[in-house]
């Protein structure tokens, strides 16, 4: 990526007025879908240049093969040679050179150590490797034929050659795509692999010595049935003789190893590894085994060929990629090259639509597979899931028409669902503003006519259209004369909580209200206290006067005498048994309470009648200022746990805490012949009489 | 265009590089990365970032979002141009490369790189 510049950012002025306008527009809503716009376009741009890149090597290389004279088989196989030593896997088909893979050569692997011997996966492949032997030919005859030979062998030696092959893999390293490039070279009619053999890189060829020599490889090499003078490596010819021979032989057990060793362990491991042949993994499904998995797979799989065939498309389709090259080469201004060039390109397609299409029938068929053998807890679980979808989407569609036809003075549009699609019309007839226009079509709504449908909505989508028309309610909202300010505020403030609360607001007069948006779309307004609640009629809120609205269903409920208001969770709730009994004594308690108070009212009252003195009080303690006194004050307090619960009054000096009944002798001895005491005694005669 | 192989016989030659096609995410991330790593960020991962932000903040943000993307537009048109001609430069120095291998089908060569030239 050495070519991608990499300046800091700077100001740029976006020459599409287009984009610019949309970007002048991205806000925190539509960031991800901006992102994801560039990303597409990209991979859409380097798909392209990927394949522009393949087809001019192609063209380039069968142009070359058409001017080679001579041999034409050997120039054919050194030109997919000298491909290969660039990093391009080719392979020779019906004469013609076709491209493979581009940049697939994988350097890494040639450094690695032998692994050790253990049954497992092809784990030491990379991605690369596993395409590159992907592309390997091989007829259902010649996969019989290994899966036969590996039934016949014993766990251990299939143990071995698991190793074996794997080790020569890992040699084979970088030179793998030339090796497997070869290989196919080898199975042309008349290929001299000795040729071939000889232009491979000397490690690449000592690897395939190695392999060769390998004892349990001959085990296998026996086990194979005979197929003509290919068969088997000739056990008469010494190590490096006739090379070419061994090779393709070598090469013709390796590939069909590579291709099934996978899928052999998998089926050794007893249903714990997902099958990777076509038979093998119609058995795993058969048998009821790895089915996500092989679900997955084949979704994956069918997606991509549906997508790359929708690509090509068909020849009478003038938009579609073939279309536009049959389009292009009956052009009367196109040069007889540029035809022959076109018509190459437009056989290629040809071919791989072909190909496509028999991958397709294929995956079709596995899929019908699938559905027949769905076990029935999977089956279940995907109906439900299906279930749960189809609602989510009912109610994603369903709330985006109610979100919208239920905003507050909305003007703008009225929505409609049909089928998966949300439709919005212009309320009033006609025509969307431009401005609205705009902003529905960057938020992803298709314009029909005059009205903006959504298809498919996801929560994002459907939020980032119906907020269009929001945003513009929300502006008549503000315009609105009928509409207190605070009710505006707590308008907005529900708006954006999307069917949360939204509040308090405190009116002038210290009302505080919270606000919700329903999920019926309509707006309510309540007390903090739940004691009212309000109903939004499109003006103004008004007060319902026998409901309530309840903050754990989100709808209106009858207003019922004796339910109780949670303020946290805004809900209502009619108390239980032991909660009355509770509220009960409660309530009893705060009488008593109030009693006490005016009690203690009466006797303050007394007291100052009975000694003239004034009086403070706090936390049920009368401090008389009595400051003639020698020691200035006396508090007086009522003591409910005096006198068997029944409670009475008590005096101590002021601050001391040393509490005495309130007889007037006592008051009398303690402060002498006061006048002022001698009151006090009598006001304590008083309250003796009130307790 | 320094790596455009010699065309005249007898001049050293440069084998031909393949051009870099990256995928379409890495390619993003590439240009975007230095620009504004905020917008190579998972959602989730930016969410988590401007958690407390306020509303100046993230309109402050945004905005700069938009600057990014613009810087990008232009750095990606860039790097398009540049592949294509990476591409093109590429299938001349292999057709020369070949036409090494095999200097009797020189002619033949040059009429061939004249007509994939005029392809581009």
């Amino acid at each position: 990526m050495n070519n991608v510049p990499t300046t800091q950012p700077e100001q740029q002025e976006n020459p599409n007025p287009v984009e610019a306008k949309l970007e002048q527009q991205l806000t925190s809503e539509n960031v991800d879908k901006s992102l994801n716009a560039l990303k597409a376009e990209a991979a859409d741009k380097q798909d392209a240049a990927g394949t522009a890149l393949k087809n001019k090597i192609q063209t380039i290389a069968n142009k070359v093969l058409s001017a080679a004279e001579g041999d034409i088989t050997a120039a054919a196989n050194a030109i997919v040679n000298k491909l290969g030593g660039k990093g391009i896997t080719a392979h020779i088909n019906n004469g013609q050179i076709i491209v493979d893979a581009i940049g697939a050569a994988p350097a890494a692997a040639a450094a690695k150590p032998a692994a050790a011997p253990e049954l497992g996966k092809f784990d030491k492949l990379d991605s690369d490797q596993k395409a590159i032997l992907e592309k390997i030919d091989m007829t259902p005859n010649e996969q019989q034929d290994i899966d036969r030979a590996l039934s016949s062998m014993s766990d251990t030696d299939i143990k071995e050659l698991v190793s074996v092959c794997k080790t020569f893999v890992e040699q084979v390293g970088q030179d793998l795509s030339k090796v497997v490039a070869a290989y196919n070279a080898s199975k042309q009619p008349n290929a001299d692999a000795d040729a071939i053999m000889q232009t491979l890189p000397e490690g690449a060829q000592h690897a395939l010595r190695t392999l060769n020599s390998n004892p349990v490889m001959e085990k296998f090499f026996d086990a194979l049935p005979a197929r003509g003078p290919a068969a088997g490596p000739n056990k008469q010819k010494s190590n490096g003789e006739d090379i070419g021979d061994a090779f393709k032989k070598l090469l013709d057990a390796f590939e069909k190893l590579a291709k099934f060793f996978e899928d052999f362990n998998a089926m050794r491991s007893k249903g714990k590894i997902p099958r990777v042949s076509d038979a093998g993994i119609n058995d795993d499904i058969v048998k009821g085994r790895h089915f996500d998995h092989h679900m997955n797979a084949t979704k994956t799989a069918l997606a991509e060929v549906n997508s790359e065939l929708k690509s090509i498309g068909t020849d009478a389709d003038p938009n579609s990629s073939i279309g536009k090259l049959i389009a292009q080469s009956k052009l009367p201004a196109a040069s007889q090259t540029d035809k022959q060039n076109l018509d190459q390109q437009i056989q290629e397609m040809r071919q791989r639509r072909t190909e496509l299409i028999k991958d397709k029938q294929k995956l079709d068929k596995r899929m019908q597979l699938l559905k027949d053998n769905e076990p029935p807890d999977h089956k279940e679980k995907r109906e439900k899931a299906d279930r749960d979808a189809a609602e989510q989407k009912k109610q994603l569609l369903e709330g985006g028409a109610s979100k919208v036809n239920n905003l507050p003075l909305n003007d703008i549009a009225k929505a409609e669902v049909s089928g998966d699609t949300l439709k919005l019309t212009p309320k009033t007839g006609g025509r969307f503003s431009s401005d609205i226009a705009k902003k529905l079509e960057a938020a992803g709504a298709k314009k029909v006519d005059n009205t903006y449908i959504l298809e498919n909505p996801t929560k994002e989508s459907a939020d980032a259209v119906t907020n269009v028309i929001r945003d513009a309610a929300i502006a008549n909202i503000d315009k609105s004369n009928s509409i207190w300010n605070t009710d505006k505020d707590g308008i907005r403030g529900a708006l954006q909580k999307s069917g949360d609360w939204h509040g308090p607001e405190t009116f002038s007069n210290g009302l505080q209200i919270d606000y919700i948006q329903a999920p019926n779309g309509k707006f309510y307004a309540q007390s903090t206290t739940g004691k009212t609640t309000y109903e939004f009629n499109g003006k103004e809120f008004v007060e319902l006067k026998d409901q309530c609205f309840d903050g754990a269903s989100k709808t209106l409920k009858p207003r019922v005498d004796g339910q109780v208001y949670d303020k946290e969770k805004r809900t209502f709730k009619t108390p239980t048994a032991e909660e009355k009994k509770a509220t009960k004594q409660k309530q009893e308690a705060d009488i008593k309470e109030i009693q006490n108070r005016r009690q203690n009212d009466d006797a303050k009252q007394k007291i100052k009648f009975a000694t003239n003195a004034t009086s403070t009080d706090k936390d049920g303690v009368f401090t008389f200022d009595v400051a003639t006194w020698p020691n200035d004050d006396l508090d007086v307090r009522f003591n409910p746990s005096l006198d068997d619960g029944k409670g009475a009054w008590e005096w101590s000096e002021a601050g001391d805490n040393d509490w005495h009944p309130p007889t007037a002798e006592e008051v009398d001895k303690s402060w002498s012949n006061y006048p002022e005491v001698k009151k006090i005694a009598a006001a304590m005669r008083e309250l003796n009489k009130l307790t | 265009m320094s790596e455009a192989p010699q065309s005249n016989a007898g001049e050293t030659k440069v084998p031909p590089k393949l051009p870099d096609i990256p995928s379409g995410d890495k390619l993003f991330a590439t240009i975007m990365g230095p620009i504004e790593p905020d917008l190579v960020l998972t959602t989730e991962e930016r969410n988590a970032k401007y958690t407390n932000e306020t509303p100046v903040e993230t309109a402050a943000r945004i905005e700069r979002y938009g600057k990014a993307i613009a810087t990008y537009r232009k750095q990606y048109a860039d790097f398009v141009n540049k592949q294509t001609g990476d591409i093109r430069v590429f299938g001349n120095a292999l057709l020369h490369d070949f036409e090494g291998d095999d200097q009797s089908g020189a002619n033949a060569l040059s009429e061939i790189e004249s007509q994939i030239s005029n392809m581009q």
